[in-house]
């Protein structure tokens, strides 16, 4: 069976070419990130498929829906417990695998255009985090993405077009969800895909690169003493330099895959271990009156939450904007800033007083937007009154119905009582009575109010006064 | 040529394989087992259906068949809905009770009792039924489908399921 594929598609030639390849000598475990990364995006896939089996994206269906899942799928919850833990495992293995690739220079010659499509890939995971975590619909989904697409709006000029972009209109609802599933489902995905594609093609074709300490002696060695080492490696210095290194390499298949695999199902084991030892957090559905919740977005993100807190009103821009624009403008031009001759971070000082920085600031700026989180708000909407209830409120004020009745305590005693009323009487009762007393009771001493009232007043009064405790 | 180094190399790279098919052979049955459970689970659980109330024992007389239009709950995934069935009672001696799927089982049609001539009628393809359900005439494949019924505290009891419709056997829909 082996002879006919071989025949047809000269796997041979394939499998000698991806697996047999010789990996330079001196790659260590940090270079399993990136295959770690692809692992769990292929578990973020299949668990976000099963989930897409059952999710609905409407306002109406979508938090019920996960609830179902929840309660009535068999492995639901450890699917969806898998599904969560495994976005943030993602971005710490990206962002792991950036901060090792940075560190080591690799986006220097001749590695650059992987270093830009990794940046590409780096923002689509984030990406990924902002438009999943809306589709629960739950409090925390509903207030995360109101105030993310808020500071969406922030942008000076294109702001507000931005924001109902983002929300599908000038709301955040139902156009707002499907937009987001689409993104999420449909449209990032592909993208993905076609990075990785990019991405792995360009590893494979180029080789990996060869630890900095390790490289910049064999430049040093290649080039002899005299030579100095202020400028970086000529083409053919590298080739040279390479070549040796990965005649002293290992082979791909098994040397080097088997530490993927093995680090690869390490991360994955410790993703469905916390997904069946935590249950996966959903809060109540979201509700847009609820003026005690406390919004905030996904952990990965809350350095930019803290951040825009030093921004005050109209330098809000400022944070949203021009910050984050800076980061990616120095990332894309960090391999023609970085000429340096060496790789070693030890050579590097400013690349890595950067990096070490930004590492701190990020990892402070998350530190202390947990510290300062606010407790809820007292939630008050169980004791607002309905708009109907407040033009009945008024009516009570305007017609004088305390001169003769007891009402949220204070009033005259010729009537009896109507706090706790509902207890009482029932609102078909109420609403007659008041209309003409003495259809119901012949010896009231009470005067009819229909006239001078309307039957909608009348309505609206008894609705008030259901509410009396 | 086989050097102790060559036959040391390829043990080594047979076991390093092994690792490489065990890793990916857990991991298949780790995210493979959830995974097929949930995508095939809710096509496999049956749902139980309730006892639903047909009213006092008493209200039916006997050999009168009377129609009664029960509300079905019905929950698809999380959503839940209600719709109105009808269903014929009719009450044998004992008392006994036999509870009619009120769809036709030719093409589901609503039939009704003709008291004048003692018999269920179809008005789409002219089915007949007897008071037993049994066909007397028309295209109707099988006799009319019954439910089970109880009598519980009192009060007459049906379980409410529909059948495929134009087959002789009876089957559930």
């Amino acid at each position: 069976m082996y002879g006919w594929f071989q025949d047809r598609l000269n796997v041979d030639l394939l499998w000698r070419g991806l697996f047999i390849r010789k990996i330079p000598f001196g790659v260590n475990l940090l270079y399993t990130l990136g295959f770690a990364s692809l692992a769990l995006f292929f578990v973020q896939a299949i668990t976000g498929t099963i989930l897409a089996l059952y999710y609905s994206p409407s306002p109406d269906h979508a938090y019920d829906s996960v609830e179902y899942v929840m309660t009535q799928v068999p492995f639901g919850p450890v699917i969806r417990g898998i599904h969560h833990w495994g976005a943030s495992a993602m971005v710490v293995v990206v962002v792991l695998h950036m901060l090792v690739t940075f560190g080591m220079g690799a986006y220097k010659y001749p590695r650059e255009v992987t270093w830009w499509v990794g940046i590409g890939l780096f923002i689509v995971t984030f990406a990924f985090g902002f438009t999943g975590y809306l589709l629960p619909w739950d409090e925390k989904a509903y207030w995360a993405t109101t105030v993310g697409t808020n500071m969406a709006g922030t942008v000076p000029l294109i702001g507000d077009f931005v924001e109902r972009v983002l929300r599908g209109g000038a709301q955040l609802g139902a156009l707002t969800l499907t937009r987001f599933y689409a993104t999420h489902m449909l449209i990032l995905p592909m993208v993905l895909v076609s990075l990785v594609a990019v991405h792995l093609f360009l590893v494979v074709w180029q080789g990996v690169s060869v630890p900095p300490r390790l490289w910049d002696q064999a430049v040093a060695t290649f080039r002899g003493p005299r030579r100095a080492q202020t400028a970086p490696e000529t083409d053919i210095e590298y080739h040279a330099v390479y070549e040796d290194f990965k005649l002293r390499g290992r082979r791909f298949f098994p040397d080097l895959i088997v530490e993927d695999a093995v680090v690869s199902t390490l991360v994955i084991l410790l993703v469905v271990g916390l997904a069946v030892l935590f249950s996966t957090p959903l809060e109540g559905q979201a509700d847009p009156t609820n003026t005690g919740y406390v919004p905030r977005p996904e952990w990965y993100f809350l350095f930019l939450f803290e951040l825009l807190k030093y921004f005050p009103g109209s330098l809000e821009w400022v944070g949203v904007v021009v910050l984050p624009a800076l980061f990616f403008v120095f990332l894309v031009l960090l391999p023609f800033l970085d000429r340096g001759p060496r790789r070693s971070p030890r050579y590097r000082p400013i690349s890595s007083a950067v990096g070490g920085l930004s590492v701190i600031a990020v990892a402070f700026l998350t530190w202390h937007a947990v510290q300062t989180t606010p407790p809820a708000l007292a939630d008050d909407r169980n004791s607002r009154l309905t708009s109907t209830e407040v033009l009945g409120h008024e009516l009570v004020d305007a017609q004088g119905c305390r001169s003769c009745h007891v009402i949220g305590g204070q009033g005259g005693q010729i009537g009896p009582t109507l706090d706790g009323v509902a207890g009482r009487r029932s609102a078909a009762y109420i609403h007659s009575y008041i209309e003409n007393p003495k259809n119901l009771s012949p010896n009231a001493v009470m005067p009819a109010f229909l006239p001078p009232l309307t039957h909608q007043e009348v309505e609206d009064i008894t609705q008030y006064l259901l509410t009396l405790r | 040529m086989d050097s102790p180094v060559a036959a040391r190399d390829t043990d080594r790279r047979t076991l390093l394989a092994q690792i490489i098919g065990a890793c990916v052979a857990f991991l298949a049955a780790l995210l493979g087992v959830p995974a097929i459970g949930a995508s095939v689970g809710p096509a496999l659980t049956r749902q139980e259906a309730a006892w639903l109330t047909l009213g006092n024992p008493e209200n039916f007389e006997e050999a009168v068949p009377k129609a009664v239009n029960l509300s079905v709950a019905r929950r698809d995934g999380w959503i839940e809905t209600t719709e109105v069935k009808a269903v014929w009672v009719v009450r044998q001696p004992g008392p006994q009770f036999t509870v009619f799927n009120g769809r036709c089982t030719h093409l589901g049609c609503a039939y009704s009792w003709q008291a004048a001539q003692n018999e269920f009628a179809c008005p789409c393809h002219a089915g007949v039924y007897g008071l037993n359900g049994g066909v007397l005439a028309g295209p109707p494949p099988r006799p009319l489908d019954s439910l089970p019924v109880r009598v519980e505290n009192n009060t007459l009891q049906v379980q409410y399921q529909d059948f495929q419709l134009g087959t002789p056997e009876q089957a559930p829909a």
